[in-house]
């Protein structure tokens, strides 16, 4: 017996350092799971926690025989959709970018802070389009490499509407992407022209 | 120009076969939208793959602990919550069942009939009390001081009486005071 299936018995008994364990364990690729969908660390903190609280309440639900991990996020993902479901996310605009990221003065590395947060708020701005399944899904693609069928097993969907899913998400991808740069050569343009 | 099937295997992801492959190639050198979507889609997975991770802030699992204590002190709450409603909703769902059984076996126009007959009675009844004060007051008009006398006493009396009774149950109920 492993030490994550010992912990899982030790926690169905009851046992909350068992499952806290576990929490330490899996922390990071909730949060990161919560953050993707959520789009900031504020709620994403919230979701994870939350996440795991139910799973707990309802360990005794697990099916052993399954991967524990893709329990967890499916937990986590059908908490994340019901909640992007019940509150509409603040889009980030392509233009409002360079305003809104200011990098931290007195960081180690300003550039590479600034760089970060401009790329997290394109993957933000890329994500904000889908739908809040077909960005489980894409998240799930993307970030955790799932196959379809470890898709389908965590959304509870089929393979067939995992694969129409992760198609429309590619295309409304490269559709906003084309739409960002469009945006930036215009706004290049803009500036460019000369003041009157 | 007709973009399919190329877009579709551009969209869908799936590792294609090297005939597929080059046709794509082929088709991608002659079309301007469809290289486009291409290029888009290249680089939206490179910024996807190429993302840090996002990691929660330290003391993740010690903040666990904590929403977890908070969580069942809730659950504790609204444990005990239902259990009262479950209750009063029992009771009434009880008394509502008794008092329909009873009212199934109900005879209504005799339970009206004799409402209407006690009812009349009473009036009656406050009609000759009220005939017969007055023959009284026409016969001894000095009587009337005497009655208002009794009255005024027995409101004072129950006044009295009611004040003894609270202060006493004050008394009873005020707790002891340690060391007395």
């Amino acid at each position: 017996m492993n030490e994550e299936t010992r912990c899982i018995k030790q926690a169905i008994q009851g046992d909350d350092h068992a499952f806290g364990i576990l929490v330490d364990q899996y922390q990071k690729p909730v949060f990161s799971l919560c953050y993707r969908m959520l789009g900031n660390a504020k709620d994403a903190e919230d979701a994870a926690q939350e996440s795991f609280i139910r799973a707990y309440r309802h360990l005794k639900k697990y099916d052993q025989t399954r991967s524990f991990a893709t329990w967890l996020l499916s937990i986590a993902s059908h908490y994340c959709i019901d909640r992007m479901r019940k509150r509409r996310l603040a889009t980030v605009s392509m233009e409002s970018i360079p305003a809104e990221v200011v990098a931290d003065r007195n960081a180690p590395n300003p550039e590479k802070e600034l760089r970060v947060n401009e790329q997290e708020a394109l993957i933000q701005y890329l994500l904000d389009d889908l739908k809040p399944t077909d960005r489980a899904a894409v998240v799930l693609r993307y970030w955790y490499e799932y196959s379809e069928e470890e898709i389908a097993e965590t959304l509870d969907l089929t393979v067939s509407a995992v694969k129409s899913r992760l198609y429309r998400s590619r295309r409304s991808l490269a559709d906003a992407w084309l739409s960002a740069e469009k945006n930036t050569i215009t706004e290049r343009r803009h500036h460019e022209s000369p003041a009157f | 120009m007709s973009h399919q099937p190329f877009e579709d295997w551009l969209f869908s992801g799936e590792t294609l076969e090297s005939q597929q492959e080059q046709s794509l190639q082929d088709h991608l050198n002659q079309c301007e939208q469809c290289q486009a979507i291409s290029i888009a889609l290249n680089q939206v997975d490179d910024v996807f793959l190429n993302s840090p991770s996002p990691e929660p802030a330290l003391g993740f699992t010690q903040r666990w602990f904590e929403r977890l204590t908070i969580a069942r002190e809730h659950q504790q709450i609204k444990r005990t919550w239902t259990i009262i409603l479950a209750l009063f909703s029992a009771a009434t769902m009880i008394t509502i069942a008794i008092t329909l059984l009873n009212l199934n076996t109900l005879n209504w126009a005799y339970q009206l009939s004799q409402f209407i007959a006690s009812f009349s009675l009473f009036a009656g009844k406050i009609n000759q009390l009220w005939r017969f004060m007055l023959s009284i007051y026409d016969v001894f008009p000095l009587i009337l001081p005497i009655f208002i006398v009794l009255g005024m006493g027995l409101v004072s009396l129950t006044i009295v009486l009611f004040i003894t009774w609270i202060s006493t149950l004050i008394k009873i109920y005020k707790p002891v005071e340690e060391g007395v």
